[in-house]
């Protein structure tokens, strides 16, 4: 296993997929916080202020980090290194789960890449710009931003484990991209239009969805005019358990149907 | 290692996809130090066995081992020994010989990095510099493709095809560095190829598929023995010149390929007796030549290609 992520490191080291993205994500963590903290003159009440209100903006990742799962895990079978790898000895259970590892690897160096670097140029400006730097409510803040990243990471996973079964399924990138557009938006459309419906089954099953979720966790669910956030200990527990279990019937599924099939070049 | 000693086995090996029967009860063994050359048409089996062997495919009746290890949940550690080249070589379109190395040395485990410059060697593209293999013709993508079966100084190699695309100093290349490793490093190599000519120079066995069976296997020496030398005539009409021969020599046994080529064996007649029978009827003589018994008449004899 250990030798599968070194050569899936070395794999996103000249990705240009990894790369491009890794730009995009320079990019608008030096230009976002600029362009937001010019409007206020980037004053802030304490350090971590800036990254808490732009967490909504980390909705882009659920577009951008699916699409990048989604060539990476086929990558493999599209270029025959699948197949030369499991010949030699790998077992194709480990090449998953190492593919998969490796994509958490991805994800957390997205978000620590988009959030970090935001946060880095916004204080950096407002210390240039002689901007006032307060530390109240921080731990407030704290908590809030902690907490929305560690959900954003796994909620994430549950996307990359969705994409990545999946693509081990069909092994074709363009399928692939096709399933991981209907599973993004699809999620997204039955989070929205079915949050008002009046069979309680649709209701339930928008209740349920992981786009819905992210949008509470994220500070920006809209219901009858009022932002809805997570509240409780139950409510907490289901935003945790929903990705987790997605995540285990995913990649349970991965690793059997992998396992059992031929793998056809 | 032990000189009778396995390095494969096949027991009843069988293949099927639905109705349709990729691989029919193969019984199969190569060792240590042997180059088999399997031979069939497009569809025979070849490469379902050869990907059956890599555990890509998983067979549906039957067994195989691998270095004397059968039970299945092993064999996926005895493939580390094995090196692989079966359908397009693996590679990233977009890196150099030396990435592409270094991305299975990684994955392998290989720390030492005189090993890709080893490889690149072996198979003459250690001056391919920063040329990405988008750049690369057909026959370097297989030579690339062979760097990366030899990275992992297999004991057994399973090429499928590796001569296609190369050119004559490629093929001769090849050809000897399978030697080399047969023979001084007891590689055991399994290979298929359609250049039956070119089989014979390497193979020291050779096993004939053919709709999913492994119909007949035979080694090079005893290839050899199989038959006489034969005089093979090229002419304009081949079945008006088998009919002269046949009547002015009395000549019992003539045999034609689909190529319009007569054979005739060399006891039968002498080059001078012949010459001038063909002179006396006026046939135009194409090309005349000695044959020693080969694979490719071996072949299709076997498959009843001759008439």
């Amino acid at each position: 296993m250990r030798n599968i992520l070194k050569g899936q490191v070395y794999y996103l080291r000249k990705d240009v997929v990894f790369k491009g993205i890794c730009l995009f994500f320079l990019l608008s963590g030096i230009i976002l916080p600029v362009w937001l903290g010019s409007k206020n003159g980037f004053q802030m009440d304490n350090p971590l202020e800036p990254l808490r209100k732009m967490m909504s903006l980390s909705l882009i990742l659920y577009f951008i980090i699916p699409i990048q799962a989604c060539f990476f895990i086929t990558e493999g079978f599209e270029n025959g290194s699948a197949a030369n790898l499991i010949a030699s000895g790998q077992r194709r259970s480990f090449y998953f789960l190492g593919k998969y590892i490796s994509e958490m690897k991805v994800i957390g160096w997205f978000i620590f890449q988009f959030c970090g670097l935001y946060l880095i140029v916004y204080i950096a400006a407002a210390l240039l710009t002689g901007a006032s730097v307060g530390f109240s409510r921080i731990q407030e803040d704290a908590a809030a931003v902690f907490s929305i990243l560690g959900y954003n990471l796994l909620y994430l996973a549950a996307y990359a484990a969705i994409i990545m079964m999946a693509g081990v399924l069909v092994k074709k990138t363009a399928t692939a991209v096709v399933i991981t557009f209907v599973t993004v938006f699809g999620d997204f459309l039955l989070g929205g239009y079915l949050k008002d419906s009046s069979s309680a089954l649709l209701k339930g099953i928008s209740d349920h969805t992981l786009m819905t979720q992210i949008l509470k966790f994220s500070g920006m669910y809209l219901s009858n005019s009022q932002i809805v956030t997570l509240s409780g200990f139950h409510e907490h527990l289901r935003t945790i358990l929903i990705p987790i279990l997605i995540i285990g019937v995913c990649l349970t599924v991965a690793v059997i149907c992998f396992e059992k099939r031929d793998l056809r070049v | 290692m032990q000189w009778n000693a396995t390095v494969f086995e096949a027991k009843g090996l069988t293949k099927r996809y639905g109705p349709a029967c990729a691989l029919q009860e193969i019984n199969m063994r190569i060792r240590p130090g042997e180059i088999y050359g399997c031979i069939g048409e497009n569809g025979a089996g070849k490469t379902t066995l050869m990907r059956i062997i890599g555990g890509l495919v998983h067979p549906t009746s039957g067994e195989i081992s691998l270095f004397g290890i059968s039970d299945r949940s092993q064999l996926h550690a005895v493939r580390q020994q094995i090196g692989f080249l079966i359908d397009t070589p693996g590679l990233y379109p977009h890196l150099n010989a030396e990435q592409n190395l270094a991305f299975y040395c990684h994955n392998y485990g290989i720390t030492d990095q005189r090993r890709i410059a080893g490889v690149l060697e072996q198979v003459s593209l250690s001056d391919t510099g920063n040329k990405k293999v988008s750049e690369y013709s057909l026959g370097m993508r297989q030579r690339l493709g062979l760097a990366i079966a030899l990275l992992n100084q297999p004991q057994f190699l399973v090429l499928d095809e590796p001569i296609n695309g190369l050119d004559p100093s490629g093929i001769i290349e090849l050809r000897n560095i399978l030697e080399h490793l047969a023979k001084e490093n007891g590689v055991a190599i399994l290979i298929s190829s359609h250049f039956l000519n070119e089989l014979q120079l390497l193979a020291t066995t050779f096993g004939f598929m053919h709709k999913g069976r492994l119909i007949h296997e035979i080694s090079a020496r005893e290839l050899l023995k199989t038959g006489g030398t034969r005089i093979c005539v090229q002419t304009s009409d081949p079945a008006a010149t088998a009919e002269i021969l046949k009547r002015e020599l009395q000549i019992a046994e003539i045999s034609m390929t689909s190529a319009g080529d007569v054979y005739i064996s060399k006891e039968s007649t002498d080059m001078e007796k012949l010459m001038s029978v063909l002179l006396r009827h006026s046939i135009s003589i194409q090309g005349i030549h000695l044959s020693t018994p080969n694979l490719e008449n071996y072949y299709m004899d076997l498959i009843g290609g001759n008439s």
